[in-house]
């Protein structure tokens, strides 16, 4: 459906690329690989210089220092057109005068006639100027099939619905096969359960198409299910670039666990044992940290690793949240620290608010950061 | 309920709106009064809208007879055209270089156009007489045109409009392949069209009905333009004759009444600057 990938093909090197806006620095000594046909998702809270990466790669933002290539090019000095790089928007960046099908095919239009052969009357008698019109409805009509949007192919954007028009501004991403898609919070505009359906939508059109694609989100959900690798910002800064199960997994720093996982990973301030075990509030737990005694450290349990069971840390129930699938149970230890732990939905009634319970992490599971956050 | 309790304020609104109306339409209905009496009736003491003696034929001939009121139409139509197709031309890609583009002059160019709205339309009209006259250009169409294809008020008016264009739509059109011409012309030109249409009304009937620049440099009755010429419609022989006169002011006017009535609703979307949404 999509057209044969190019020969050439080709990743992004982001090398030391720093952006500021005035006194602010959005991005500073940011570096990045991305694979020939990776799926790579740029993911941070807002204002974390995502999105000004995107936009310097695309050629819309400049860099003030470092640089970027496309293959083994250095596209620095090229204009967005010149990069051959396909963009869709947050707000679909859709043309409103123009009906689908010329939104569609304007790339093609303006890639494969001169401009005399757009003229009003040469376009509609002039060969080649025909002929390439030929080629481009072709195209135009082969892109709206893989997208399913070819009823609307007469219709104006301001007639779509929001999905629609989402179908719309990725058919003319992709229409003209560019080097790599960038994708900027495409999704963010869609209620949740379009949302859902268009993850993994986007994520097979990737696999077909097999170029590289930027995608920028501050949706978790979207970084992990979509991505081949996550490139996690914050602050103007990459903290670290890995799979999705391993950025879960093995978060480098306190600052990823944190932003990773929903509800948030439990941190417990804690000290280590002369036995080897960590004294955290409320318990001990039994971790082989290999640190000398007294050391403080930060432990991390994720809610799904802290089971309730006896012989664990003490606390009150504060609160339950009942998902369904799920039982997240809010318990207070000493020192007023909150601790979420998932459960089963079936023990609900054993854990009424201001219940004492026993909360028991999974030691293997526990992650160890230093004073400085990083993971030890 | 809500009907009678307002009732007292809403005949006082129509009552003063069409005491408004009959102040501004007046002239137009005396105008058209005149057109079509005999010239003995003009000047009657008694005060009757319609005539005793339908005249109508003489006066309108008359009008185009003793002065070529053809010629001064076409040429108010070809001046008025050609002055907004330039003004457009000029003030499409100014206000997108001052809306859109980042440069470090844009903020100080501005400045230049609003300080160009303060000043008055007479106020380089010596100097443009001037250059024209050494141009050799005196008493023709480019005398006509040319002191006007800059319009400051034009820029300014289709910059604010440009505003409301989001910027996402000129990134996408930038990596689309457009160079910054064709934005102009094919993204941000259809975006505009109210705020054109708009600007193109208040352009047209400005030069449409401007006395003073065709006065200045039209030396021939050949050249006149809509406003001027009627004057040639008084100034012929001894005595006005009114009636031939008001025929031909109903006729000069009449074209842009008609266009008004055609763009109405345009030009107040233009006015109020509902920008595009959605």
């Amino acid at each position: 459906m999509i057209p044969a990938p190019n020969a050439f093909q080709s990743g992004v090197s982001v090398r030391s690329v720093s952006k500021s806006f005035g006194q602010t620095r959005v991005l500073s000594e940011v570096s990045l690989e991305v694979g020939p046909r990776e799926f790579l998702t740029l993911l941070g809270p807002s204002g974390c210089g995502k999105s000004t990466l995107l936009r310097i790669i695309a050629g819309l933002d400049h860099a003030d220092e470092g640089s970027i290539a496309l293959g083994n090019q250095a596209v620095d000095g090229l204009l967005p057109r010149e990069r051959d790089v396909a963009m869709v928007f947050q707000s679909y960046a859709l043309y409103p005068y123009m009906t689908v099908a010329e939104n569609i095919g304007l790339p093609l239009l303006m890639r494969r006639t001169r401009s005399w052969q757009r003229l009003p009357l040469i376009r509609r008698l002039h060969p080649v100027a025909r002929a390439a019109a030929g080629t481009i409805t072709r195209d135009v009509r082969r892109a709206a099939e893989a997208l399913q949007i070819e009823a609307f192919l007469d219709r104006k954007p301001g007639q779509l619905s929001g999905g629609q028009r989402q179908r719309v501004a990725l058919a003319r991403a992709m229409v003209r096969n560019p080097r790599v898609f960038l994708m900027d919070e495409p999704l963010s505009n869609l209620d949740a359960k379009l949302r859902v359906a268009a993850r993994a939508e986007i994520a097979e059109l990737h696999r077909r198409s097999g170029v590289a694609c930027i995608y920028v989100t501050h949706d978790q959900v979207e970084a992990m299910t979509m991505s081949d690798r996550v490139a996690l910002m914050m602050g103007g800064e990459v903290l670290q670039v890995a799979p999705p199960a391993e950025i879960y997994d093995r978060p480098a720093e306190l600052r990823v666990a944190e932003f990773i996982g929903s509800p948030k990973i439990n941190i417990l301030p804690s000290t280590v044992r002369s036995d080897g075990g960590v004294d955290v509030p409320g318990g001990v737990l039994a971790i082989r940290s290999g640190l000398p005694a007294n050391t403080a450290v930060s432990v991390g349990v994720r809610p799904e690793h802290c089971d309730v069971a006896d012989g664990g840390i003490r606390g009150t129930v504060r609160h339950r949240e009942n998902l369904g699938s799920d039982l997240f149970v809010h318990v207070e230890t000493v020192g007023e620290h909150r601790i979420i732990a998932r459960a089963a939905p079936e023990i609900i009634d054993s854990v009424p608010p201001g219940a004492t319970v026993s909360l028991r992490p999974r030691p293997d599971r526990a992650l160890l950061f230093d004073r400085a956050g990083r993971r030890l | 309920m809500i009907a009678t309790r307002h009732l007292p304020f809403a005949v006082f609104r129509h009552v003063v709106l069409a005491a408004g109306a009959v102040v501004m339409l007046a002239p137009f209905i005396w105008l058209l009064s005149l057109a079509v009496k005999p010239a003995d009736e003009i000047f009657t003491t008694d005060l009757r809208l319609l005539p005793l003696k339908w005249d109508a034929e003489r006066n309108f001939t008359e009008a185009f007879n003793k002065v070529p009121l053809h010629r001064y139409l076409l040429n108010g139509v070809i001046v008025t055209a050609a002055i907004f197709t330039m003004q457009v031309l000029v003030a499409l890609p100014a206000a997108y270089a001052l809306a859109k583009l980042r440069f470090g002059l844009a903020k100080p160019l501005f400045a230049l156009v609003l300080l160009g709205l303060l000043i008055p339309g007479h106020v380089p009209a010596i100097p443009h007489y001037i250059m024209l006259s050494h141009a050799g250009l005196l008493n023709s169409y480019p005398a006509l045109v040319l002191p006007s294809i800059i319009s400051v008020f034009g820029i300014f008016w289709i910059r604010q409009f440009f505003r409301t264009v989001p910027d996402d739509l000129i990134h996408a059109a930038r990596l689309d392949g457009l160079s910054e011409f064709s934005i102009v012309w094919r993204i941000m030109l259809p975006a505009a069209m109210p705020a054109l249409v708009a600007f193109g009304i208040l352009s047209v009937v400005f030069h449409w009905n401007d006395y003073f620049w065709p006065l200045l440099v039209v030396t021939s009755p050949d050249m006149a333009m809509p406003a001027l010429g009627t004057v040639y419609l008084r100034n012929t022989e001894a005595g006005t004759d009114y009636g031939p006169l008001m025929a031909g002011t109903a006729i000069i006017t009449a074209p842009l009444v008609i266009a008004f009535l055609f763009a109405q609703r345009r030009f107040i979307e233009g006015m109020t600057l509902t920008g595009l949404k959605g």
